[in-house]
């Protein structure tokens, strides 16, 4: 298990000193600025409610944020395999299944670190242009408005009723749920490019594919970013989830089936996308040889 | 089980329809230095990838100190050190901080004096300079450090030689005798012929896919 963890502390450490790890920060950021600069202009707003809209905005959260996230562990995955640096590391890790355990592993410490490292951007950031308070609010039905985006994300801004009057309670949703959803989907990823033998083109190919199924089944209207694409169809659960949820007033019954289907989606993904990994990692080549053809 | 270091049975390794190797039969007992020759892509690389788990052959089986690899979950013995093509290290840490790294992932855990292996190839174990400021010679002597640092009974090397100034070259040589003295097996690959016969018990060569003896040093 030691050696386990060490090459997940290895990988973690090669992302955070990956250049491109700047660029999901710039991300967070730029929203973070973007959210509590509009929120300024309304009242009764917080920290709190930035980093509640933030992580509920279905959107958002797609389009940018996961997007770049998982470019980073697909393009670390792919680096090494091109690079020769799993060629160092497969002589001592010596087992498939410890480098996969190993990356999943990281995988989970990347999102964890990723979740709270925006939560803290998002809450200096916000600072600058909300005041700090400790106590949740609910936001006023002028902001609801603002921030639906159309999938019935704003009944959710309602949810003290059923959380509780705690932010951490409400946030901590949040947290656990995007944690889970980031390291599920990037484990989806990595186990996409063993499947492409660690090409970037396919693993682009399957984003738009993934887009065009999502719109279909959804009946969300196509988005032409492409990296994004495949991500949206996997908040399919939380697309259905919200509109089941629609109007103001949030029924506890169907909020809670709400959170309890999208758990159980992403973990089963999580559960699925590890097992199907850890079976291509056993199938695969762990190099690429300059003439294959992904 | 087998008694040799490296056993190679009828391996076959293609992509989609192209066949890379094919038929390979080697076996390389316990302190041999074996050599494998050959034109660029006739497959030496791949073979090394094979030997070294990182690679599944289509059909057939590999032996690695007495442990099977293939068919089989690929699962390496311990005491195997490899420098396989051109090493990719973590370009912003020093070399130090690198072979740090790449010992911490050992299982098996071993006092290595990351110094001496530095100075072993050539490397200033003071030099606190980024890998990524390294020169290709330079990169490649860290490359060959990882592979010997742990003292391995296997050391797989693939054109150890590439990029390295003639010192370099007569010094890498010099490491590599010391290291076959010791009773260290080593599969060398490389296109360089004489640098291989000066070196190797045995040598093969690798046409179009196929292992062919080249002949014995002695």
């Amino acid at each position: 298990m030691n050696a386990t963890l060490s090459i997940a502390g290895v990988y973690l450490m090669r992302t955070l000193r990956s250049w491109k790890c700047t660029v999901p920060i710039g991300v967070i950021l730029f929203l973070a600025f973007v959210k509590a600069h509009t929120l300024a202009n309304l009242s009764g707003m917080n920290q709190w409610d930035v980093l509640w809209i933030y992580w509920n905005d279905i959107h958002m959260v797609t389009l940018l944020m996961i997007p770049s996230f998982l470019f980073l562990v697909s393009d670390l995955h792919v680096h090494d395999t091109v690079t020769g640096y799993v060629s160092m590391i497969y002589p001592r890790v010596r087992s498939r299944e410890r480098l996969w355990l190993a990356q999943v592993l990281a995988l989970l410490w990347i999102a964890i670190g990723y979740i709270l490292g925006s939560t803290l951007v998002i809450f200096v950031v916000s600072g600058f242009f909300v005041p700090y308070q400790w106590t949740w609010s609910v936001p006023p039905a002028a902001s609801q408005i603002l921030f639906g985006n159309g999938l019935g994300v704003f009944p959710m801004l309602h949810s003290t009723a059923l959380w509780g009057r705690s932010p951490w309670i409400s946030c901590g949703w949040v947290w656990l749920l995007a944690t889970l959803e980031l390291w599920s989907l990037s484990v989806v990823t990595v186990t996409v490019t063993l499947r492409t033998r660690h090409h970037y083109l396919p693993v682009l190919l399957a984003f738009v594919i993934g887009a065009i199924g999502n719109s279909l089944l959804s009946e969300v209207p196509i988005l032409l970013i492409p990296t994004s694409q495949l991500l949206v169809s996997y908040h399919l659960p939380y697309v259905i989830g919200y509109s089941l949820t629609g109007g103001f007033h949030v029924m506890a019954g169907q909020t809670t089936q709400t959170l309890g289907w999208s758990v159980s989606y992403l973990g089963f993904l999580l559960v699925a996308s590890a097992f199907i990994g850890r079976w291509m990692m056993r199938r695969g080549d762990l190099a690429r040889d300059k003439s294959q053809k992904g | 089980m087998t008694n040799a270091a490296i056993s190679v049975d009828r391996a076959l390794k293609r992509f989609k329809s192209r066949v890379i190797i094919e038929q390979i039969h080697l076996t390389v007992p316990y302190g041999q230095f074996c050599g494998i020759v050959g034109a660029n892509g006739s497959g030496k690389t791949t073979l090394l990838r094979c030997i070294a788990g990182l690679m599944i052959p289509n059909s057939g089986s590999i032996s690695v100190l007495g442990q099977r690899l293939f068919p089989g979950p690929g699962t390496l013995p311990e005491g195997v050190g490899a420098l396989i093509e051109s090493p990719g290290f973590i370009g912003n840490l020093s070399g130090t901080k690198n072979l740090e790294f790449l010992l911490s992932l050992s299982s098996k855990r071993t006092q290595v004096d990351i110094a001496s292996v530095l100075s072993s190839v050539g490397l200033s174990p003071g030099d606190r300079t980024k890998v990524r400021s390294y020169s290709l010679g330079m990169t490649q002597r860290l490359g060959i450090a990882q592979a010997i640092m742990e003292g391995p009974r296997l050391l797989l090397l693939d054109e150890p030689q590439y990029g390295l100034d003639p010192d370099g070259v007569l010094q890498i040589r010099n490491l590599l005798s010391q290291l076959h003295a010791k009773g260290t097996t080593i599969v060398m690959v490389s296109h360089q012929i004489d640098e291989v016969s000066a070196l190797c018990d045995v040598v093969y060569e690798m046409r179009g896919g196929h292992l062919v003896l080249g002949g014995t040093s002695s």
